[in-house]
């Protein structure tokens, strides 16, 4: 009896884990969708990141570095505006500093009349005068734009002798060599069935071939587009294909 | 059954419509209107779903980026850090002014114990005071350097990379509370508004996971917004259920019975 009892809840779980196994196709014939489970959708190739470099002061600048479509890394100098001002900023303080060490050297000296309050005093002003020399190198550096990452600068919208504001964009760059697809069109009705890590496959007219890649991103905010709610899906691609170009058109098909 | 109540619904809709003395749009249904005049109660509207909240962030300070915490679609906590700005400047003032009032102290004390006038004294305090004042304005400043999440929530938006330039109310970060979506009306007349209460039942249909569900009028505008030369009121809807795959701006239509 109790082996009977065995084979048939064996037999059960079995069943279960059948019905399981296609969870997908099951939901959706439920749910009344008539074609399968694959979306498609009209999208465009463009670099994983794109950054856009500004100063944090006003300035004039005095100088570009680099030009469109050079590769940068990250720490390189791109521009620099003029640092007149700042640069005798810097000065200054360093004078302060040799005043106030030349007073604590002064109060270092043996004497009548000492109070323990001077000696304190002046290496506390020894101290700050040394912190405005930073304070004021650091002031000299934001004259002075760095890449943060290793790009492509895709624009420079600042020549020698302009100025420019604070947030005003001077170089753009962007990470070419990791480009990925971005939906434009895929509609609230489609957007249900796709998933974070789902397959893709990707055909890029441009180059008449056919990619794999994966779903990194969903959009939680719609767009519309003519009337159309559609939500932004990013495709990873699994390799960078050579010969492909930020901004080429793509299809593509996510799931079956 | 959805089905046919959902043709009875459009009917009614474009009776609707055509009550309101609007320049009907050419709706291809119109021809399949049955000439029985359907006086049914009720008000149907479209409608949008929306967060239950969504807070836009944005720096007080201008500042370089060093660091941006998360991206989109990560869940945060209230109280986390999403973006971090350069802080050796400030930091710097902060030891700068720390110096600086460390002596200004040392000037009082010297001066508590010496022979000196009550208006020396005064003075030294006085000194003292401003120090400290502006050591605490470095640190509020140094504080306004970490953008925190004020809520619970999803990242529906990161505006702002590494190594770029913030600005004073520029949003940079959106998070939103996904966890409830409520349903807010885009094209409830003002002549459909007077029929509607807080509290009243609604079946909102949604449109993208073919689904029926629940609800109840928790707010209506107060005041009204035009769209397309109609003046319409905004009614927000409170599910009785939330589906999943529900999504933000996923279409919705609404129907309220009297």
């Amino acid at each position: 009896m109790d082996r009977i009892h065995w084979i048939a809840l064996f037999t059960l779980i079995l069943a279960g884990l059948s019905l399981l196994t296609q969870p997908v196709s099951a939901s959706v014939t439920q749910s009344g969708f008539a074609q399968s489970g694959a979306v498609v959708a009209s999208a465009h190739v463009a670099p994983a990141q794109i950054t856009r470099l500004s100063f944090t002061i006003p300035g004039r600048v005095r100088e570009v570095l680099v030009g469109k479509g050079d590769k940068v890394t990250a720490g390189q100098i791109l521009a620099a505006l003029e640092s007149s001002e700042l640069d005798a900023a810097v000065q200054l303080a360093t004078a302060n500093r040799d005043l106030a060490l030349a007073q604590w050297t002064y109060q270092l000296l043996p004497r009548k009349r000492q109070l323990p309050e001077d000696r304190v005093i002046a290496r506390a002003r020894l101290d700050q005068a040394e912190t405005q020399i930073k304070i004021s190198q650091l002031r000299q550096a934001e004259t002075i734009l760095l890449s943060p990452i290793d790009a492509t600068v895709v624009s420079v919208d600042a020549k020698p002798g302009e100025t420019v504001d604070v947030a005003q964009v001077v170089i753009t760059i962007a990470t070419l060599d990791q480009l990925q697809v971005e939906t434009k069109d895929l509609s609230e009705r489609d957007v249900t069935k796709v998933k974070i890590g789902q397959n893709a496959t990707i055909f890029v007219d441009a180059l008449n071939a056919e990619f794999n890649g994966k779903v990194t991103a969903i959009s939680p905010i719609s767009n519309t587009i003519g009337g159309d709610v559609v939500y932004k899906v990013t495709v990873a691609l699994d390799e960078q294909p050579a010969g492909l170009l930020w901004g080429m058109s793509a299809e593509v098909t996510i799931g079956e | 059954m959805k089905h046919i109540r959902w043709i009875v619904f459009s009917i009614i809709l474009v009776f609707a419509l055509g009550a309101c003395g609007a320049r009907g749009k050419p709706t291809p249904s119109i021809t399949d209107v049955t000439p029985t005049p359907v006086i049914e109660a009720g008000v149907n509207a479209s409608a949008v779903v929306a967060p239950i909240e969504y807070v836009e962030l944005a720096f007080t300070t201008v500042g370089r980026v060093k660091s941006v915490e998360v991206k989109v679609g990560d869940e945060v906590s209230a109280g986390q850090t999403l973006v971090q700005l350069d802080t050796a400047v400030l930091e710097a003032q902060v030891t700068e002014a720390e110096y600086n009032l460390k002596a200004l102290e040392t000037q009082l004390a010297k001066l508590t114990r010496n022979v000196a006038t009550e208006r020396d004294r005064d003075i030294a305090r006085a000194n003292v005071d401003s120090a400290q004042a502006r050591l605490d304005s470095i640190k509020a400043q140094l504080a306004n350097t970490t953008l925190v999440s004020p809520m619970s929530g999803t990242v529906t938006a990161v505006d702002i990379s590494t190594g770029e330039t913030v600005t004073p109310g520029r949003v940079v970060i959106t998070i939103a509370d996904l966890s409830t979506f409520r349903i807010e009306t885009t094209d409830l007349s003002e002549v459909d508004v007077p029929k509607v209460s807080v509290g009243q039942t609604a079946t909102v249909y949604i449109e993208a996971l073919d689904m029926e569900i629940t609800g109840k009028v928790i707010e209506i505008a107060q005041q009204s917004q035009t769209m397309g030369g109609d003046v319409v009121f905004s009614v927000t809807i409170e599910l009785d259920e939330q589906p999943d795959g529900l999504r933000w701006g996923m279409s919705a239509e609404v129907h309220l019975e009297e």
